[in-house]
């Protein structure tokens, strides 16, 4: 019965993992909207974006941007293969 | 040619007898009880096994409708377009990504208790379990302790 001891050490399973992906999504997500609270006096919207006073604020934002699309795309695989194990 | 009674001889066929008895009846016995022992541990861990598979099931399936029910996909559009720049709806969406995260920590948790409760009701690992005695006699690794005189 230790066996199922040591296969819980292992890698999580793949419904703990999505959790965990999904988690980390919506917190990425939480992390941008904070971001833009931070410098809401130098936002604006232009050419249908949002456009930064601050260089390095409009820098993070892109980074924070793209993280969280690479964190979309790692829930939806780990989605897809959740779907396929049933 | 017969041996007298007491003799060294008569010693070393009483061991024989003794050692074929042990040999035939008591070992195949100890091996049996052995093996049904394994069995109602096969499935024993088979039972637990499947009711916690249950409990994961049901456990997932409450996490899709909590989920559902936090509906995180507007505050995951807002992210995205040019509605963050509005307070409000900066507002609103932290509030939906708060709870998205509150629930799904919830599940984790419970995804936890189940995996630790499996644990506790298969036992501890076989590598750690105590010796059974054996079924002729005490264990000769553990003497009986001895307890102190009272002297005064």
């Amino acid at each position: 019965m230790g066996a199922l001891r040591e296969q819980s050490a292992g890698s999580p399973p793949l419904a703990v993992q999505l959790m965990k992906a999904m988690r980390a999504y919506f917190a990425k997500g939480l992390e941008i909207l904070a971001h833009v609270d931070r410098h809401a006096a130098g936002v604006t919207i232009r050419e249908g974006g949002l456009k930064f006073a601050d260089k390095a604020a409009a820098t993070r934002f892109d980074k924070m941007q793209s993280e969280f699309l690479a964190l979309y795309d790692e829930m939806q695989r780990l989605s897809k293969e959740a779907k396929k194990a049933g | 040619m017969p041996h007298r009674e007491g003799s060294p001889a008569a010693g070393a066929r009483d061991f024989r007898v003794a050692a074929c008895f042990l040999l035939l009846g008591v070992a195949p016995s100890v091996f049996l009880a052995q093996a049904q022992e394994r069995n109602r541990d096969t499935e024993k861990m088979q039972a637990i096994v499947a009711a916690s598979a249950e409990q994961y099931k049901k456990a997932d399936r409450d996490y899709v409708e909590n989920i559902k029910a936090a509906n995180p996909n507007t505050a995951v559009v807002v992210v995205v377009t040019e509605d963050i720049a509005d307070a409000a709806t900066r507002r609103a969406a932290r509030a939906t990504l708060t709870s998205a995260i509150k629930v799904t920590d919830e599940a984790l948790k419970r995804r936890e208790h189940i995996l630790e409760g499996t644990i506790v009701r298969s036992g501890p690992p076989r590598s750690t379990r105590r010796p059974r005695k054996p079924p002729w006699g005490p264990c000769a690794s553990s003497p009986p302790v001895r307890r102190r005189s009272r002297s005064s």
